[in-house]
């Protein structure tokens, strides 16, 4: 395992999520992982093709995915509603692009394709030449960790999870439900409330307001 | 445009297909809004002056 390749992915989920989730993180614990990988809550996974194929997962705790999704979105989300998915699969996206981008600067050739749901109860058998790292991240407290998982033989998984704890939520705005659903002014609403809050977005769009109160939860 | 994807190759891609801009997810307020009032004040630059010329 070449942590070369393996470090881009640790420093963008580091800097991803502390960004995005504005809460600080240490990296913790990495190992390596031998078995296929199981999904534990509400998983996306990326394909990369280039210089090594495999596949990205980011996989969250599913109260853990609720608090993140609630979180972008400014206001409570049931577990069941699709922005939950989606939240997981634009983070998932987030850190994957940031990572290849990293490595593509670095004079590597990959390709990411788009994220789609990881459904899979139980991971694939044990393919011949996996090999995995398994990586955990602390808050300060030490009290949450996540965990992070990558292989860079095929299949590539990385994996974190994000144990979420009420005080990290910002106490933040008014806004709503499912991100890609609705019609396209809505729907340019919730991709710009989601990429940079919906009180900067107000600001620069006063008139979409209106568009976006049927949604406030 | 805006991407999570931001190496050099697909930042010129982007900006050769028309992208009037790129910015890197994930994304910062503060440059975004820098990023808009770039492009709007471009816009408002070119439209000023085909009114002038008109």
């Amino acid at each position: 395992m070449k942590m070369e390749l393996i470090q881009p992915f640790i420093n963008a989920a580091d800097a991803v999520l502390a960004q995005g989730l504005q809460c600080s993180t240490s990296v913790g614990h990495l190992s390596m992982e031998e078995e296929a990988y199981r999904r534990h809550g509400v998983a996306a996974e990326i394909y990369l093709t280039g210089d090594i194929e495999g596949r990205i997962i980011l996989d969250l705790a599913p109260e853990t995915a609720v608090r993140v999704a609630s979180h972008y979105a400014g206001a409570e989300v049931p577990e069941s509603d699709d922005l939950v998915r989606e939240t997981v699969c634009e983070l998932a996206n987030q850190i994957t692009g940031n990572a290849v981008t990293a490595l593509n600067d670095q004079g590597f050739h990959f390709r990411v394709h788009p994220p789609v749901l990881h459904t899979s109860e139980h991971g694939a058998k044990k393919q011949r030449g996996y090999r995995g790292a398994r990586h955990e991240f602390r808050d300060r407290t030490r009290k949450h960790v996540y965990e992070y998982c990558a292989t860079l033989q095929p299949p590539t998984a990385v994996r974190t999870c994000w144990p979420w704890s009420d005080s990290n939520l910002p106490s933040d705005t008014h806004l709503s439900s499912n991100l890609l659903f609705g019609n396209p002014t809505v729907q340019a609403a919730r991709i710009l409330d989601f990429a940079v809050g919906a009180q900067l977005r107000q600001s620069l769009f006063p008139h979409s307001g209106g568009a976006n109160k049927k949604f406030v939860n | 445009m805006v991407s999570s994807v931001g190496y050099q190759e697909n930042i010129v891609a982007a900006l050769q297909r028309g992208a009037r801009h790129f910015v890197q997810k994930p994304v910062k307020p503060e440059v975004l809004y820098e990023v808009i009032k770039y492009v709007l004040g471009e816009d408002g630059a070119v439209a000023g002056a085909a009114s002038a010329g008109a």
